[in-house]
């Protein structure tokens, strides 16, 4: 049984090595770490201290846990160990997606690589050093869990309860987690009298793990409104689009899902009971692909076509052992060889000597996490966090990055007195028309005083 | 196998139900049709350029309506379509293009529910998914040479459904010369081309008559060549599907959240549903054909997928599939089309196309909707002198109501306008670096825009007089 393990621990300790070779550059990093700093000083119910737009607004904690993990790893080996954590995350959703495909063809280890790959190269699109990271690993290993008490183990089945319960402190994609668990129980209780009352149990009991954060019931706000009203001016929250690259890899795990369902014979309901509320969700937004290519690797790797030879032999506990072991290995040479340091490029870190502090800055919404961490005493006007900011702030700093009618009212009545933006954006390029001071500047970005 | 509805020799006797109810839906939708009031924006110079091949007697090849690409060669691959506008046009007003548009609606509509019907004859199972492909089809009603692609899709596609599992094959026939006529009606041919395509290689793969579907798509495609760009055209459609990604809504991709997108996922996930419980054995005891089915409904939905304006298309094809596969992935039985009478038939059909046309006598609007454009401005634009900077929707509107002013850009975005005028419009209007050099270059002298964009603030703070201001337009010139 063990076995079984060493082609997922192979495969994922190749692609946490793949990792590893990425510095730390995610625009959220920094503000999540400032998060789990914040909450070590001053524990939950605090209010916000990193921007000045929402200074003492009550402060989201539905990925705390999340939050602090990374920065745990951050305390323990700085950035390198951010890279490490991360590594370790990818490692383990890309070998918790090749297991689930192996459980479904055994047999066929290549095919199940094969299923397993779109799900492994869209993930790539995720493999950041966020809590988001961590709700892609649960699901993974969600779909082992579903698909192993499918089969008959009431133990996988169980351990969806815990898994469910650290998820909803991990990320707010949680959410999915305890409807996929009430979807399979419904379909367990509707084939399996005799089991009805523990899928009955289990699907209670996985609701009731959800509340058990320190925001309870509250935890399902962020994850209903995302869902219902993705932020489409946010890169990952766009439409999904099957011309650009992460689209072209849904497309294909999309399109082997559906031509699989109609050349293939019929499929158990618990199928369609995954398949078709990930392949919805899917559809919605770019960050919800791999969800789809991840739930779909073993109904992929199941059906897809193989040549006709002979079955490798089963492998053994050593097998497993030896895969483990270069897992390891792999992970521990990539993190020993990784960047030291954040990459920097995308942010401007020539205006940190520049900045002034206290309130007054409106900066580049991808820069807010940047500032709060690498300037601290200049707050911000919005950040990554963006659920502070819905509604006014945002659209006031929408109006002003695009010098849209009343842009200069929005400054005068927010008490805006610098500005760090992009040389191309509209403001910046209308400040230098007007004649505004420029106090720093590079290629990629400009600290404008506001007259 | 799949239940046939009606014998041959029983068709000889009456007419199927299933062929009356289609005949209903497309009265309905030519009636709902014929009432909404024409506003599109490429209308204009739609009407624009056919006028312009009737007043000259020739195809319109260079631009003739914009100062920024006067002369420059170009093709849009829609001749007939703008002919055909222009005729109606001048045959019955703007209540010619209501007409145009509640005709082609009907027909994309009728042959939308026959498809459907052909597959499901029951109404019960057959309307869910024929009126959530129909609504979604309301988002190319707009008067422009798409339309007869919205006719003419589901036309190919019924006829090969009928050629498939009926076995008309005669009909196959009139691929060919649908495929002339679509070629020079609108630059969407390509996906009538994939269509057949798709039943040929399923035919070739089931070894079920396969010649007959093979010589529809060879001359299928050799008559897709007859039209003036010849081959050209299908390199033109594949162009153009490659560039219009970003800056027109409609070529971007759907929001699955939004109400058309939402029912495109509806049936596209009731299709990935059936087809999970029914296998392909299930399907080819249902439907028939097991290999058809992924042929059409993974390409399309993908075609769907990329750009919202084909949406359209993929429902076309997944209505039949969800119409057929569902009952019968819930165990319901078959159902079979009765007949009706000949007469009774053709007498509901002539009571029907009487409805239509009184509806368009008492209901069809006599002028376009002008809301979405600076009707307000044509007074003092008219009085006005110099090269004119004008919002790319607004382009087309121009061309045909004011004609003296060449446009800087309007709806023939992928055909004349990218990159470069494009790109200056943008940098212009959104305050992008260098954002004065179009207007400079180009001699600007009057701005047409929304109050909305950032240069109109500049463009006051620079002293230029406002002429004419309203309800979301304004109207500059400069001192």
């Amino acid at each position: 049984m063990t076995g079984v393990l060493a082609l997922p621990l192979l495969v994922g300790g190749v692609f946490a090595f793949v990792s590893t070779r990425v510095a730390v550059r995610d625009s959220d990093v920094f503000w999540q770490l400032a998060t789990a700093r914040d909450l070590l000083a001053r524990g939950f119910g605090r209010g916000d201290t990193f921007s000045w737009t929402a200074a003492g607004a009550p402060l989201a904690s539905d990925q705390w846990l999340g939050q602090l993990l990374f920065y745990g790893a951050w305390l323990a080996g700085s950035w390198q160990g951010v890279v490490a954590f991360r590594a370790l995350a990818v490692g383990a959703l890309v070998a918790l997606v090749v297991l689930a495909a192996l459980d479904a063809r055994r047999d066929r280890p290549l095919a199940a690589v094969l299923a397993a790959l779109p799900a492994i190269l869209l993930s790539r699109f995720v493999s950041v050093e966020r809590p988001e990271l961590l709700g892609f690993a649960c699901f993974a290993l969600l779909v082992v869990l579903l698909r192993r008490g499918r089969r008959g183990s009431g133990r996988a089945l169980v351990a969806t309860v815990p898994l469910i319960a650290l998820w909803a402190n991990l990320h707010g994609s949680f959410a999915l987690g305890v409807v996929l668990t009430g979807i399979a129980c419904a379909e367990g209780w509707l084939r399996d009298r005799a089991r009805r009352r523990v899928y009955l149990a289990v699907a209670l009991a996985a609701f009731v793990a959800s509340l058990a954060t320190p925001a309870g019931l509250g935890g399902w706000t962020a994850p209903g409104f995302h869902f219902t009203q993705p932020p489409r001016e946010i890169q990952e929250w766009a439409v999904v689009d099957v011309r650009a690259l992460p689209g072209i890899l849904y497309a294909v795990a999309l399109a082997a899902t559906l031509a699989l369902a109609f050349v293939s014979p019929r499929a158990p309901l618990a199928d369609a009971a995954l398949l078709l509320p990930v392949a919805f969700l899917s559809l919605t937004a770019v960050r919800q692909t791999p969800y789809l290519a991840i739930a779909a690797a073993p109904f992929i790797a199941a059906r897809l076509p193989w040549p006709r030879v002979p079955p490798s032999p089963p492998a053994g506990p050593r097998a497993a052992l030896a895969g483990g072991l270069v897992a390891l290995a792999l992970l521990a040479g990539g993190v020993a060889t990784a960047p030291a340091e954040p990459d920097l490029a995308g942010f401007p870190a020539g205006a940190l000597a520049t900045l002034p502090e206290g309130p007054g800055l409106l900066a580049q919404y991808d820069w807010g996490g940047f500032l709060i961490w690498y300037a601290p005493r200049t707050p911000v006007f919005v950040d990554g966090r963006l659920t502070p900011y819905l509604g006014t702030t945002l659209g006031e700093y929408r109006t002003v990055l695009a010098a849209a009618p009343g842009w200069r009212e929005v400054l005068a009545r927010r008490g805006v007195r610098w500005l760090l933006v992009r040389p191309a954006d509209p403001v910046a390029v209308r400040a230098l028309d007007l004649g505004w001071t420029v106090r720093s500047r590079a290629e990629d970005y400009l600290l404008i005083g506001v007259p | 196998m799949r239940p046939v509805s009606a014998t041959t020799a029983g068709r000889a006797r009456g007419m199927r139900a299933s062929t009356l109810l289609a005949a209903v839906v497309a009265a309905l939708a030519a009636a709902f049709a014929v009432t909404l009031p024409a506003s599109d924006p490429d209308l204009f110079w739609h009407l624009a350029s056919g006028d312009w091949m009737l007043d000259h007697g020739r195809l319109l090849d260079h631009d003739v309506f914009s100062f920024t690409r006067a002369g420059a060669p170009y093709a849009s691959g829609q001749w007939l379509g703008q002919l055909a506008l222009a005729l109606a046009f001048r045959a019955g007003g703007w209540v010619g293009i209501d007409v145009l548009r509640a005709a082609l609606v009907g027909v994309g509509a009728f042959f939308l529910a026959r498809a459907v019907l052909r597959v499901q004859p029951h109404p019960a199972w057959a309307t869910p998914p024929l009126l959530a492909a129909l609504l979604v089809t309301k988002i190319v009603w707009g008067d422009r040479p798409q339309l007869f692609t919205l006719a003419l899709f589901p036309l190919v596609l019924d006829l090969l459904l009928a050629a498939r599992f009926d076995g008309r094959l005669r009909r196959l026939a009139l691929v060919p010369p649908l495929l002339v006529l679509w070629a020079n009606l609108h630059g969407a041919f390509p996906v009538g081309l994939a269509l057949v395509a798709v039943f040929a290689i399923e035919a070739a793969l089931a070894r079920a008559r396969w010649r007959p579907f093979a010589l529809a798509l060879a001359a299928a495609v050799m008559a897709s060549q007859l039209n003036p760009a010849s081959g050209g055209a299908l390199g033109w459609a594949a162009a153009y599907a490659a560039t219009s990604a970003g800056f027109i809504v409609e070529e971007r991709p759907p929001d699955i959240l939004s109400g058309p997108g939402l029912v495109f996922a509806a049936l596209l996930l009731a299709a990935l549903a059936s087809a999970l419980a029914l296998g392909r054995e299930g399907i080819g005891r249902a439907l028939g054909a097991p290999l058809l089915w992924p042929g059409l409904v993974v390409p399309f939905a993908l075609l769907g997928l990329a750009i919202q304006r084909q949406l359209p298309l993929a429902c076309v094809v997944l209505a039949p599939f969800v119409a057929g596969a569902v009952p019968a992935a819930l165990g319901r039985a078959p159902a079979c089309s009765p007949l009706v009478p000949r007469r009774l038939g053709v007498l509901a059909a002539l009571v029907l196309a009487g409805a239509v046309v009184a509806t368009a006598a008492l209901a069809a609007p006599r002028t376009p909707d002008l809301s979405g454009y600076p009707a307000g401005a044509l007074p003092a634009l008219r009085a006005a002198r110099g090269n004119l900077l004008n919002e790319y929707d607004w382009g087309g509107f121009l061309i045909r109501e004011a004609p003296e002013h060449p446009v800087f850009l309007d709806g023939r975005g992928a055909l004349l306008y990218v990159p470069g005028v494009l790109d200056e419009f943008e940098r212009a209007v959104r305050l992008r670096p260098g954002f004065r050099a179009p207007l400079v270059e180009r001699d600007i002298r009057l701005a047409l825009l929304r109050p909305e964009r950032p240069l109109v603030e500049v463009l006051r703070d620079d002293g230029w007089r406002t002429l004419a201001s309203g309800d979301g337009f304004v109207l500059l010139e400069r001192p």
